[in-house]
């Protein structure tokens, strides 16, 4: 039975890579000039119930601007912005239809403001809207004059006379020795600048004022209490279809995007939506699970998934999205030219995906060694790797009455003792913690053997 | 044409068997089983000891209808003994001639009732050493099964190659010089007595042979010569491997002859047919022969050929272990960026552990006959024959390379006898082999002040709790506390433990598994 179905697999590798070496050339010559990704149609607009402003579906996040490395000015603290392919990326952006650009002062390292300032500039001012922050983090921003400086640099950097959305920044964290509570009181209210900033768009120099929300979900309901006095006429939230019911499993710290956006809606204040991608990690997934949504729109990037997923809520005012390259602008772009919200079934299909990517997080390791040698000989970037490539592949099931079950059981085992000799197997790892310093990226190694650990267990009891 | 069909049924049938059997010591994966489990499932000695009432009665039936057609297709010692002798045949310049020899009667009653009395008195270790198929599974565990793994390692390292996952890297083998020792002795001895004499073995020394040989003495079927069509060429003789053809008096000595139909195929005038006996082809019965032969005893002086040979094979054999045993300590392995592990020592067990399923240390000495196949099944290198005295060859564990699973139960599955008989998964994770026992001195959390926790976290059982080495103190490194009434005794822990050579934390076995 086995050897025959090795066979049937290896006579079926075969003659795919036969016939895909005979149709490649026939598909470029049938479809060249659909691959330059052109809007289908019109951008989809949503209109804020204060101002009536009409503002695109998605919207272009500032945070992770283009370098001349080539990479994110997020991760890539120390290199130059690319100006030119920033204005190259906003002239796109504002040909098909993007009107709203969210920044702040302290994105890239503080320079994201300026650089968007410059390419703006060139651009008509009735255009485009533009979104800052009051970004007070740190405890020197919490007197009400360097709070106010912060401000008026906004409208320097970005070179404008008013602001068109203004958020109070992230409420909801801690610093320090204060928690969220005292941080929220000592950054905005202790200040008088919330009063200052109501004052600011009662005189027409911020257009709109809202806040962004990460964290304490009592500071959450508390501004929203405010709602009487402050009349926010937008929120930001996280939100995505992982977010949506299961933010704590994701950071234990977070509150499920479905109350959230309820809460909203109640009050009818639109929501902005941050995280969309959930910091990339829904850009691409787990390949069992991309084949499903391979399956049903074949065409599809996973990323357009989840754009199209909060799309699907009228409340949404705007997406979020930072993109670093010309590609994703113009897909992402290409995704609300027009919305196609998501069907109830496909809507069900990204929850059942969110549950899979939960029970099944890839590790990020990149297989530098730092950790190595492990006092106790585990083979830690030997492990994570095998464990990621049968994610990867699909070899990592979602239960047992999975169809493919059996094969992927068999594949991961067997895998794992040809990668891995037993002795340095996960199980052998004792927890010292001595690796979880060296990482430079932040796993915690322990705890991923454990799991791994478990899997393995789990897969092995589950035999015969 | 007739008379050839017969032989060539036989042959089949004996390649038939011998292969499963081969193929069943060489498995690595554990199918093999399902299939071909019943083949030595059927052999004589382990059909007694699991109770398997249809498959021993049906022998002596078959044994009494037809005559030792057991020895011929189902013993596989005595299809080894087929296929040594017919290399010498294809080796030597001047083909073998068999000739018909005496019934070495007192060797053979000797050799049966010690059988007998050792079975019923469980003088286990004379059982295991005198019966044939233990005796073909040693040496099929020590000399077959690593071929079987090196098959499945090549098998595995292409289908890696290819991406493909259909074999599995085997696990590997426990393996014993002492049962090698044994193996090699047995091996060659009754090599050399096939390769001489063709069916000596079982004529002379074999107690199943001579058990069955009783019940063979008058079969109701048997080569019959016709006197009227024999001219006494002796040509059958000269071919009888068993020497049990008295040409001269055209006379098949039915208690000896194996049926291989060599003879019937042979024979120019058709002179011998398989067919019913008349009363004056009779062998006389064990009783008559035992009067005769004593009768004539004084005169006799033939000294058995055994002694010789085997003080000879002997030495042969000793050489070879100690000759394998240099080769392995010279072998050193480098693992490249990875710390070294230093390997795990057995630690000096006061009780040796047995596999679940095996009851007792009494149960398994009484039933084991130390064939060896559990020990090539065990898919976690658990398993290895033990080299103490008083359980020698019986299947031991101990867990410096894998610790017993629960999800498995390879080793009862694959078991003849019953000494290793598990009904199900539940009753295996319910059976107290053993109780673990710390030796703090060896814990990290003394040597090194650190929580460890590993034992606690894998027990499969949780008899294990992590408490604080400073009372009171929860802070302190925490070290294993164990719950021996809960404890199974599978060497999770033991395994898993970081402490090397010796663990920390090990495996005492219990003379009685406790089942609860």
């Amino acid at each position: 039975m086995d050897r025959r179905d090795f066979l049937k697999r290896l006579s079926a590798a075969t003659a795919t890579m036969g016939l895909a070496a005979c149709t490649s050339d026939e598909k470029t010559k049938e479809i060249i000039g659909t691959e330059s990704k052109k809007p289908n149609g019109e951008m989809t607009y949503r209109t804020v119930p204060t101002s009536g402003d009409k503002v695109s579906l998605l919207g272009y996040g500032c945070m992770r601007l283009p370098t001349v490395q080539h990479g994110s000015a997020r991760e890539q603290k120390d290199i130059e912005i690319d100006q030119e392919e920033l204005n190259a990326h906003v002239d796109y952006a504002i040909a098909h239809g993007i009107n709203y650009f969210d920044t702040s002062p302290v994105y890239c390292q503080g320079r994201s403001e300026h650089h968007m300032g410059i390419a703006l500039k060139r651009i008509p001012r009735d255009k485009y809207f533009i979104a800052t922050k009051l970004s007070n983090f740190a405890q020197e921003f919490w007197s009400r004059e360097a709070s106010i400086k912060m401000y008026h640099n906004s409208f320097k950097e970005l070179q404008v006379d008013t602001i068109d959305y203004m958020l109070l920044h992230s409420i909801g964290g801690t610093n320090g020795e204060y928690n969220s509570t005292q941080t929220f009181e000592k950054r905005y209210i202790e200040n008088g600048i919330l009063d200052f900033l109501l004052e600011e768009r009662a005189k027409g120099k911020i257009r709109h004022l809202g806040f962004s929300y990460h964290g304490d979900i009592a500071i959450f309901d508390r501004a929203l209490a405010m709602h009487g006095k402050c009349k926010w006429d937008f929120v930001q939230i996280q939100m995505n279809y992982v977010d949506w019911l299961h933010a704590k499993e994701v950071n234990p710290a977070n509150t499920n995007a479905e109350y959230l956006y309820a809460e909203l809606e109640k009050r009818n204040i639109p929501a902005i939506i941050m995280e969309p991608l959930l910091g990339g990690r829904l850009a691409s997934t787990l390949s069992f699970i991309a084949a499903k949504l391979k399956a049903r729109r074949p065409e599809d990037s996973i990323a357009k998934w989840a754009l199209r997923y909060l799309g699907s809520f009228p409340n949404v005012l705007t997406v979020l999205s930072g993109m670093t390259y010309m590609e994703n602008v113009k897909e992402n772009i290409d995704t609300y030219s027009p919305v196609e919200p998501c069907t109830e079934e496909e809507l069900a299909l990204l929850e059942e995906v969110a549950q899979a990517m939960l029970r099944y997080p890839s590790v990020p390791c990149t297989g530098c060694q730092y950790c190595m040698p492990c006092p106790y000989g585990i083979n830690i970037p030997g492990i994570f790797q095998h464990y990621n490539k049968c994610i990867n592949e699909g070899n990592v099931s979602i239960s047992s009455q999975d169809e493919n079950y059996a094969e992927a059981r068999r594949a991961f085992l067997m895998g794992y003792d040809r990668a891995v000799p037993k002795l340095r197997q996960a199980d052998h790892c004792i927890g010292c913690g001595m690796c979880k310093s060296h990482c430079p990226q932040n796993i915690d190694i322990p705890k991923e053997m454990q799991r791994i650990d478990k899997y393995v267990e789990s897969l092995k009891q589950s035999m015969d | 044409m007739k008379s050839k069909f017969l032989k060539y049924a036989r042959v089949v049938c004996a390649v038939v068997m011998m292969l499963s059997i081969v193929t069943l010591f060489c498995d690595t994966t554990g199918i093999a089983r399902h299939y071909l489990g019943w083949t030595v499932d059927i052999q004589f000695l382990p059909s007694i000891s699991a109770g398997l009432i249809a498959a021993f009665v049906s022998t002596l039936v078959v044994t009494k209808l037809f005559g030792r057609i057991y020895c011929s297709v189902i013993c596989p010692l005595g299809i080894f003994q087929d296929i040594v002798a017919r290399l010498g045949r294809l080796t030597k310049k001047q083909k073998v001639k068999y000739s018909y020899s005496d019934e070495k009667l007192w060797m053979r009653l000797i050799i049966a009732v010690l059988f007998i009395a050792s079975y019923l008195l469980c003088a286990y270790p004379i059982v295991g050493l005198l019966e044939p198929y233990s005796i073909f599974g040693r040496m099929a565990t020590t000399l077959l099964a690593p071929v079987g793994r090196f098959i499945a390692e090549y098998l595995a390292a292409s289908s890696e190659a290819a991406g493909d996952y259909t074999f599995a890297m085997p696990a590997a083998l426990n393996y014993s010089y002492v049962m090698l020792g044994v193996a090699l002795f047995s091996l060659v001895f009754i090599a050399i007595l096939a390769f001489r004499g063709g069916r000596t073995y079982c004529n002379t020394i074999c107690p199943v042979g001579t058990i069955l040989s009783i019940f063979a003495e008058n079969s109701v079927m048997k080569p019959v010569v016709d006197h009227d069509k024999c001219v006494k060429c002796g040509l059958c003789a000269k071919k009888c491997k068993a020497s049990c053809i008295d040409a001269k008096n055209g006379i098949v000595d039915s208690s000896r002859c194996v049926d291989c139909m060599n003879c019937i195929s042979v024979c120019h005038k058709g002179a011998i047919s398989f067919s019913t006996s008349s009363d004056k082809d009779k062998t006389p019965n064990i009783i008559k022969r035992i009067k005769e032969h004593f009768g004539k005893a004084k005169k006799d002086e033939n000294a058995p050929v055994a002694t010789d040979e085997s003080k000879r094979a002997f030495l042969t054999v000793g050489s070879l272990v100690v000759g394998s045993a240099m080769t392995k300590s010279m072998a050193k392995t480098f693992d490249g960026g990875l710390a070294e592990i230093t390997e795990k020592k057995e630690p000096q067990r006061n009780d040796r552990i047995t596999p679940p399923g095996s009851k007792s240390y009494k149960h398994i000495e009484e039933v084991c006959t130390s064939c060896g196949l559990c020990i090539t099944a065990c898919p976690n290198e658990v398993l290895r024959p033990s080299e103490s005295l008083d359980s020698l060859l019986t299947p031991v564990m101990s867990f410096e390379k894998g610790y017993c699973r629960p999800e498995c139960k390879r080793c009862s599955d694959v078991c003849p006898t019953g000494a290793i008989s598990l009904a199900d998964l539940a009753e295996k994770s319910a059976t107290h082999v053993g109780h673990a026992v710390l030796i703090a001195d060896n814990c990290i959390s003394m040597k090194k002040g650190v929580s460890c926790g590993n034992c606690a976290r894998h027990c499969p059982a949780g008899a294990i709790t992590m408490a604080p080495t400073v009372n009171g103190d929860e802070t302190s490194p925490k070290m294993p506390v164990i719950d021996s009434q809960r404890c199974i005794g599978c060497g999770a822990c033991e395994n898993l433990c970081p402490s090397s050579p010796y663990s920390a934390i090990y495996v005492e076995g219990h003379r009685v598994h406790r089942i609860d």
